[in-house]
């Protein structure tokens, strides 16, 4: 089956009206189907079959990873996870780094580790893809310059030096790297030069302008204080669950210290953390990040997943100083005040009432937690009402984010699942695994429902997921899914879900022509008002397309699109069309 | 007190023996003797680290309640609700950040991560129930805002003050 959809870009320069209109492309997308193994549940015929039998929006998600051409495995690590080193995983990103108007992808690698005797086999690369259309991607890792083989964790992406490029920063267990876009498919790479290799464990990591100067700062995450003589050395001592002979920790392991660099605005930054009021002295065990407006006051906020401590809520004070208000906030801990392992964050007006909820991924045994957002950096915990201890109890969650994949204009939520402990695979009476399904809510009328199991074969690959980028790469309206996995090949989940809604995608860039991150956009269309933000890093070590994107349902018009950003400005737009990526660039 | 360090010296210092060593002939009576002693070392600890962890409680209760009462007074109040509510969060966790940091180092090395079984106990004066409660004291005292009146902030730390109350009391 072959589908057309016609992507128009317009670019619209603020201030004058109307832009000069960039020529249309077409995007022709072959039939895809997926030939990995199906678990749990019977193979669905080939795509083209099934959609005249499905419901209007019914999800359906395909992995094409094969067809793509998305070939490298990704380490962490050995077989049998001696070290907690070797269960975090490493992150994606979806970034256009060649400014084609197609999303390219980006791999984080680690290590792979021989078990008897403990050594190092293999270390791995990362990869860039460079998206070549038509669904396939080519590995230009070399002529690019960015195929860095530390041991990976996270990544995230920016303009950090305002040349217009976007950036990529790679977290490490050892330094971390920035790699410095050119602008000529190179980068350089520069983390060293410009003060923030920051040695340790590093995993989730954010840009974003703290202080409103224009320039982006970076927070980085850390996990725990080691040693790779401490990795080799290590053994499992732990009992789980009174069976199996698991990995140490993180209990008992000293935690690392967050750092927050500023951006000196010359193309270097300096390590500010306790000037700025981030001292980490709770030492947490952190994973997740996500920076964001949470209280829609005009600054930038920052929230912290921390493994198996209350998580950190860091308010803006509107000049770059930061409080740390989790703990009263009450988005630190459940609603009945207990710490979570807590590895991925997201945050989106998931109610629409115009302010940001927050879904934060657990550990097993545990629920995915959802703060409802009341304004003002205060949050209630309504994880019981909407059922995510029956969604998400028995899985052990990572990667998670907000989206829209029927275009209904509700923000649906993916959850990426996946154990730690290959042990567990040895004691069936845990019911429990290594490798597991993702979880898919759909939000109807403002409830979740689980649809996972419906949701078409991409969704019933069990793996042991980590990181999840979301992005349209096809530019065909539908957002897709790039995932990571332990020891396993990337996920590449395309959107099939077949739904009559119309959408639109706005990219909104700085002055400079690069992401305006934490940018926002507030869209009308009909009686539904919709709010996105433009964000670095987030979800679990990865970093999703910079582009928003929003599903319209029956809408064929937006009425009133309004931009606020960064430097304070605001600029509204008017009947936009519908079913195109808009552009917009702060004068 | 002194004892107790004094014992802490002999602990160390007994756990410092290289244990591999071959044990020398009528060692096995130094050693159950040496293990006498560390037990009362144990147990003398044990009970001090309640005491300090209790004064840790009182401490920042104290500093909720003068905030609190500077609240009253009309001047910088949402400074100093939010101060205090900072200090009710650290009663409800038996410590500031500088206390979570410690405690996950003297956690159980190995111990996996937190789980919700309703049996876990993780603190030494304050159960899951009362945690419960005096975090919602805290968001609530937060809460009040710069227009909070004395009278709200009278009966928030009057309220703050009974569940601390009955925290600290032995369970």
């Amino acid at each position: 089956m072959c589908r057309t959809w016609s992507v128009v870009v317009f670019v619209m320069l603020w201030g004058s009206g109307c832009g000069p209109v960039i020529p249309s492309s077409t995007v022709r997308l072959d039939e895809q189907s997926s030939s990995d193994a199906i678990n749990g549940v019977q193979k669905p015929s080939p795509i083209g079959s099934h959609l005249p039998s499905v419901k209007d929006g019914e999800a359906w998600f395909v992995n094409v990873a094969d067809k793509a051409g998305l070939s490298t495995v990704l380490h962490c690590g050995g077989t049998d996870k001696n070290h907690i080193l070797e269960s975090v995983g490493s992150g994606c990103a979806w970034i256009d780094f060649d400014e084609d108007g197609l999303l390219d992808l980006f791999l984080v690698n680690a290590w792979a580790l021989d078990d008897s005797p403990r050594r190092v086999r293999e270390k791995a690369r990362n990869v860039l893809y460079r998206n070549m259309g038509q669904g396939r991607f080519e590995d230009v890792t070399a002529q690019a310059g960015v195929g860095g083989d530390d041991w990976g964790c996270g990544v995230c992406a920016a303009d950090f030096d305002n040349d217009g490029h976007v950036d990529l920063y790679v977290t490490n267990f050892g330094s971390n790297r920035l790699y410095r876009n050119q602008g000529n498919g190179k980068f350089e790479e520069v983390a060293e030069r410009t003060g923030v290799a920051t040695p340790g464990w590093s995993t989730g990591a954010t840009f974003f302008d703290a202080d409103g100067d224009g320039w982006l700062d970076l927070y980085v995450v850390k996990y725990i204080e080691c040693t790779f003589d401490d990795v080799l050395r290590a053994e499992r001592t732990t009992v789980w669950q009174s069976t199996a002979k698991v990995m140490a920790g993180p209990f008992g392991l000293r935690g690392g210290k967050d750092r927050f660099f500023h951006n000196n605005r010359d193309g270097t930054f300096s390590d500010t953390t306790d000037q700025v009021g981030m001292t980490d002295t709770a030492e947490s065990y952190g994973l997740g990040i996500v920076a964001s407006d949470l209280d829609s006051d005009g600054d930038v906020d920052v929230y912290v997943a921390n493994d198996s401590n209350p998580n950190f809520l860091y308010r803006n004070d509107g000049h770059g100083m930061f409080t740390e208000i989790g703990g009263f906030s009450g988005s630190s801990v459940t609603a009945d005040g207990r710490p979570q392992g807590s590895m991925g964050v997201d945050a989106a007006d998931f109610d629409g009432d115009g302010l940001q909820e927050l879904i934060v991924a657990n550990f097993a045994q545990d629920f995915c937690t959802l703060y409802k957002n009341e304004g003002q950096l205060f949050f209630t915990d309504i994880s019981a009402a909407q059922h995510m201890k029956e969604f998400t109890y028995a899985q052990m969650s990572w990667g998670c984010a907000f989206f829209d994949y029927d275009l209904d204009t509700k923000l649906d939520l993916l959850i990426l699942n996946g154990h730690i402990y290959p042990q567990v695979e040895a004691y069936p009476a845990l019911h429990e695994t290594y490798k597991q399904l993702p979880t898919l809510l759909h939000n109807v009328g403002g409830r979740l429902h689980e649809v996972s199991r419906q949701a078409g074969p991409g969704l019933q690959l069990a793996e042991s997921m980590r990181g999840l980028a979301v992005g349209d790469y096809d530019n065909d309206g539908k957002p897709d899914l790039l995932i990571t996995a332990m020891d396993a090949r990337p996920l590449l989940l395309h959107n099939d879900t077949a739904t009559s809604g119309h959408w639109v995608k706005v990219r909104l860039l700085n002055r400079y022509g690069s992401p305006a991150i934490n940018a926002t956009a507030r869209l009308t269309s009909g009686s539904i008002t919709q709010w996105r933000e433009v964000r670095s890093g987030s979800t679990y070590c990865s970093q999703n397309s910079f582009d928003l994107h929003f599903g319209l349902g029956n809408a064929s018009e937006v009425q009133m699109l309004e931009i606020h950003w960064p430097s304070g400005r605001t600029s509204v737009q008017r009947a936009l069309a519908v079913d195109q990526t808009h552009v917009f660039r702060e004068p | 007190m002194k004892f107790v360090f004094a014992s802490l010296v002999l602990g160390s210092a007994l756990l410092l023996a290289d244990p591999a060593d071959k044990p020398a002939p009528g060692s096995l009576d130094a050693a159950v003797e040496s293990y006498e002693h560390l037990a009362i070392v144990l147990v003398e600890v044990r009970k001090t680290e309640d005491m300090v962890v209790k004064s840790i409680i009182a401490h920042h209760h104290q500093a909720a309640q003068e905030h609190l009462k500077a609240a009253r007074g009309g001047k910088d109040v949402l400074k100093h609700l939010e101060a205090a509510a900072t200090e009710v969060t650290n009663v409800a966790n038996e410590g500031d950040k500088r206390v979570l940091a410690i405690r996950q180092r003297l956690a159980k090395a190995g111990s996996t991560h937190l789980t919700d079984s309703e049996t876990k106990e993780d603190y030494l004066w304050i159960n899951s129930k009362e945690k419960k409660a005096v975090l919602a004291a805290a968001k609530s005292i937060a809460q009040l805002g710069e227009k909070a009146t004395p009278d709200q902030i009278a009966a928030a730390a009057k309220s703050l003050d009974a569940l601390y109350q009955k925290a600290v009391m032995p369970e």
